[in-house]
Order: C-alpha cells, then structure tokens, then sequence
C-alpha cells in the first residue's frame, strides 16, 4: 500500500519520540545488569545481577533499604489520605453550594503553584514555629498539597459520568442513604477510585520538589538517591533505578488490571 | 395478586418550581384505585415532574399528595408506597438480574435464600427466569425492562410509576411492551402511572388520559372520550387524527368562503376527526344535503391500509381525509382533482381555544 510521503515523516518523528521517552530508562536498566569489572557507562563488561548485590548487602554510602521502606509508608499514607479526601470532597461538590465554583478553584491552584516554592514556604513557617520537620509530617502535608487537587479533579470526571438514577433507584427500593452508598454508589465508582489511589501513590513515591526542603533528617527514596548521584560512582546506582522503576511499573499493573476487571463486569453495552 | 384494588391517588393544588421556572402549576388530580393513568404531553409539560413528586424523588413546592387517603408529603420515597421504573430503566450495572430483583429483600436484610426465591419467583412472572445470572450489560433493551419491571413489582407497591418506559424500544417492542404492561396491571390491580410523549400508547393502555402542557392538566379523562372530544385545541393537535374548523363571524369556516351553520353553542373551534371526513370526486357526486362543502386535493400519501388525502382549502389550515386503499384505487381521487365532502354535522366537537 502507498501512503503519503507525510506518513513516514510524521511517522520517524513518532519513532524518535519513543526512542527519547524510553530511551534513557532502557539505558539505566540495561546498565544495572553490568558485570562486575564495569563501569558507569558502555561498553557492558558481562551481565550479572552483581550491582543488586551490592546494594542488598548495603555496601552503598546511602540508606536505600530505610529511605525505600520510608517512600513506600509515605505513598500509602498519601494514597489514603488523598482518596478518602477527594472522594468526600467529589461527594461534596455534588451537591450545588454557595461559593462551590470558588471553593474548587482555591482547591486546585494548588497545582500551578511552582512545587519548590510550596516546599521553601512550608520549611520557613516549620522554622518560625520552631517544628522539626519530618518526612511523615511536614513531607506528607507537601506532597498533599499536590495529590489532592489532582485527586479532587479525578473524582470531578468520574462523577461526572455517573449515571445518579441508579441512586434514585436504590431509594425506591428501600435503601438509606449509607446502604445506597455502599451497595450502589462506592461499587460503580469503585474504578474511578483505583484511579486516584494511584496516582495519589505514584505521585507521592517520586516526589521531589515539594519534598526537598521539609523532609527532615530522614530522607525518601527520591531525595535519598538524588543525594547518592553526588557520592555513589558505581552501577549500584542504575539497580536503584531499575528496582524503583518496577515497583512503580507493579503498582500501575495492578491498578489498571484491578479497573479493567471491574469494567468488565459493569460496563453497559448498547442494546 | 392484591384482590382489593388499592392505590387511589389524589393529587391537590400541587405546585413545583425550579428556581425560577415554574414547572407544575397548581395541579388537582384524582387517579382511582386500581386504574392505569397516562400522563400524556410533550417534552417539559411537567409530567415527569408531577411523577417524581408522587415517587418522593423530588419535593412539591405547594399542595399535596395523598395514597389511599394517606398524605404522602415530606416522606422519603423508600417508605412511600409507591416503585418507580426509571426511563433508561437504572439496573444496577454490577449486580445479576437476580441481585437487582432481590435488591430491595436485601437492603431489609431478608435472608439470601428466601430473597432469592423470592426474586426467581418475580423473573418467572415477567419470563425472564433462565436470566438471572446475567449481568444487565448481557441484555437487550425488552429483557432489561422486563427485570426493571420485576426489580419494582417485587417491593409491592400500591402503585406502579413508569417513567417513559417504552421510549428505549424500537417501534415493535414497544408495541409488544406496552400490552404487557396492560396486561400485568390488570393481573395485579394495582395503579399504574406512565409517563409518555406519545399518543397512541396513551390510548392503547390506559383507563385515564391526562394531557397536560405548560404544567397544567389540559384534559383529563377515559381514553375514547379524550380522543372522540378533545376538549382544547391543544389536545386535538397533541391526539393528533382530527381536523380542526374554525367559527368566524358565527360560521364554521371551511375555507374559500364556504360556511356552514355550527352546531348550537358558542364554541370557537370545532373539531371532526379525520376517519370521518369523507370525500367524493365532485364529477360523481349526487349529494346535496347541507352543508356542502368544496375543495380541491393538494396531497396524496400512502400510509399503508389507507390513503392520506390533504386538501387545501386557503385560509384554514388543510383538511385531511382518509381513504381506505382499495376504495382509493376505484374512486379517480387525484391531486387537484376537485371534491365535495362528507359528514355528519353530530361528529363534529366544540372545543375551547
């Protein structure tokens, strides 16, 4: 078949923008697998898992093991706080109020708010009240600041494609307000909510710029391997990046699997 | 089911606005026990509002409502007596036609075995008991009212509220649903009331026509009575099927200068349905009685088992007469071919403006 020149144009410059988005992370994962006598950069000398070694056996400068178990309790903590707010934040905004329109965009400028400048702010008022900050405190509340609002316009879109005559339906049926809730509303919007949950977890777990100035004595994993790139000149720094990166890659998997299943079983086709 | 119909509804100087709009206005209904209403108008007439006020999903502004002598007003509508079948039907998407019928037997924590007999029980009554493990989704358009149906009826209510229910079918279905729903009222003998747009369907099931337009009830009544004597031009042209003469300067104008005497009364319009209209080449005709009216044919369209003949007669909106198509073939009516027509001056109907 002939296709316009135009085609293959556009399609090269498709071809070259995979190759930058994935490019760079396929080299960090190709890299952790250096031999033993390797270095930082090509050639590779040999594959071994010997860099994974290493960091396991904690033969690096950085606190991987506690920094990772700290990301990893933080991003729970986000992810929780962020779908139990922006779900009875969605809930709230159902119902029309006075200053509504306001309340929500007071809500979400927090998004265009430079990150590093949130994190500089909040480390000032800590200092002038004189709070030690800390990664599951002050951190937590820095990365909120970004993940709710995210969360709350998540929730904006998946109720606005909520169908609410099945609420309606359930009252007719004998249902009060908690049982339609939890036998009707929360299982439709089940999907929506695996979404927020998500990206209120990924968000947090490479969060940096909101972060970098209140986490305390105790750093995350991001903050902790931006601090090792100065002092760790070893592969061991690549495995750091693939292991992350997998875990980031189950948590997606696990989310969208979980949505599709859900999706499945609930979707209406067109008669 | 229920030998003693129940669910006699009245409904007194109910208003409801929305915002500004004022939606219902000061509507006084009384639906009998036991009867099927259509609440019959055109899209933002108010109907479905004055629906979901009887169902408790929306609150009258003024007035009230009562279900066998009982206020209703302010109750919420899971304890008022009433079930409502929604117009895109709302299954609940993730639960079986069994689980949607059993719904209610579980949110008042019958147990899973007896409600699900239950609820097997009502999927039989309306054929659809080897579906029950379906997923609404798996579903076509006339099975999914049918559990809708059974998922309302199951709660025992007094009455049955309908939400433009055949408005998801194609035109054969909603045929073959609308007689069910009939039938399964009458099976019952408990009060349906069924919102629609559409005329025939009004007709076709109902005990009691109510027209409403502009938030007011235009016409109330059996079927046949609304149909053979709208009592407003409104009702005429919602029925649709009737012509419609208009009395200027004490005679019904019939176009080109034709009048006749109207019938006694002082009616400003008059109606003749289009059934009885009837027309005859002026060439063959030998009839003189009073009145005798002349026009010529500007249309002519095949509806299937008859001809719809369109006469124009000027000033008046066109005539319309209906000849059955054998009688067409033989009778030389063409378009332009000149006509005298036929009726009985008893058909014709005073109507208000």
């Amino acid at each position: 078949m002939k296709q316009p020149l135009v085609t293959y144009i556009l399609g090269a410059f498709f071809g070259l923008y995979v190759l930058f988005l994935y490019g760079p992370m396929f080299v960090i994962f190709l890299l952790s697998f250096q031999g033993p006598t390797g270095g930082m950069t090509f050639p590779l000398q040999g594959l071994s898992l010997h860099w994974f070694k290493e960091l396991w056996a904690q033969n690096v400068s950085g606190d991987v093991a506690g920094s990772f178990q700290r990301s990893i309790a933080l991003g729970l903590l986000v992810m929780v706080i962020t779908v139990g707010v922006s779900v009875a934040a969605g809930f709230g905004f159902r119902r029309a109020f006075p200053g509504a329109r306001v309340l929500f965009y007071v809500a979400v400028i927090s998004l265009i708010m430079p990150g590093f400048l949130i994190s500089f702010g909040l480390g000032l008022i800590l200092q002038l009240l004189g709070i030690d900050a800390q990664w599951f405190t002050s951190a937590l509340g820095a990365q909120l600041t970004w993940t709710l609002p995210f969360g709350l316009l998540i929730m904006f879109a998946v109720l606005a494609r909520f169908d609410r005559s099945v609420e309606e339906a359930a009252q007719d049926l004998g249902a009060s307000r908690s049982q339609t809730l939890r036998h009707v509303t929360l299982p439709l919007l089940a999907p929506g909510i695996v979404g927020v949950a998500l990206f209120g977890f990924t968000l947090s777990y490479d969060e940096i710029p909101r972060t970098t100035l209140v986490v305390g004595n105790s750093n995350t994993l991001p903050m902790e391997v931006l601090a090792m790139t100065n002092t760790l000149t070893t592969p061991s720094l690549y495995a750091i990046g693939t292991i992350t990166t997998l875990v980031s890659l189950a948590c997606i998997l696990f989310a969208l699997v979980s949505i599709i299943r859900m999706q499945r079983r609930t979707k209406l086709k067109k008669a | 089911m229920s030998e003693i119909s129940s669910g006699k509804i009245e409904i007194i100087q109910v208003d409801k606005f929305y915002d500004d709009v004022h939606a219902v206005r000061g509507v006084s209904l009384t639906i009998p026990a036991g009867s099927y209403c259509c609440l019959l108008g055109p899209s933002g007439c108010g109907k479905s509002s004055l629906l979901r006020m009887i169902a408790g999903h929306e609150n009258a502004s003024a007035g009230d409502m009562h279900i066998d002598g009982r206020s209703i007003l302010g109750l919420p509508a899971r304890q008022r007596p009433t079930a409502m079948m929604f117009q895109s039907y709302a299954l609940f998407p993730h639960l079986t036609c069994l689980d949607n019928v059993a719904f209610s037997q579980k949110m008042q924590g019958v147990d899973k075995v007896t409600r699900h007999a239950k609820a097997k029980d009502m999927l039989d009554m309306v054929q659809m008991g080897d579906f029950g493990q379906r997923l609404p989704a798996q579903l076509s358009g006339g099975q999914r009212q049918r559990i809708a149906l059974a998922r309302a009826l199951i709660t025992e209510p007094k009455v049955l509220l309908l939400d433009e229910p055949l408005s998801a079918l194609d035109e054969n279905l909603r045929v073959l649903m609308r007689n069910e729903l009939r039938q399964m009222q009458q099976k019952l003998g408990i009060t349906f009331v069924h919102v629609t747009h559409t005329n025939t369907e009004a007709i076709a099931t109902s005990d009691m026509v109510v027209v409403m337009g502009d938030g007011v009830i235009d016409q109330a009544g059996p079927p046949r009575e609304v149909f053979n004597h709208p009592a407003s031009l409104y009702t005429a042209r919602f029925m649709g099927g009737h012509n419609i003469v208009p009395v200027r300067d004490g005679r019904l104008q019939f176009g080109g200068g034709q009048t006749a005497e109207p019938p006694k009364g002082d009616a400003g319009y008059y109606s003749l349905r289009q059934d009885l209209t009837l027309i005859e080449p002026l060439a063959q005709s030998s009839h003189s009685a009073e009145p005798s009216i002349e026009a010529s044919i500007a249309r002519v369209e095949y509806e299937g088992a008859s001809f719809k003949v369109t006469l124009d007669r000027g000033d008046p909106a066109p005539l319309i007469a209906r000849v059955f198509d054998r009688d067409f073939e033989t009778s030389g009516l063409t378009v332009g071919a000149p006509v005298r027509l036929r009726f009985e001056m008893a058909d014709l109907c005073p109507m208000r403006s």
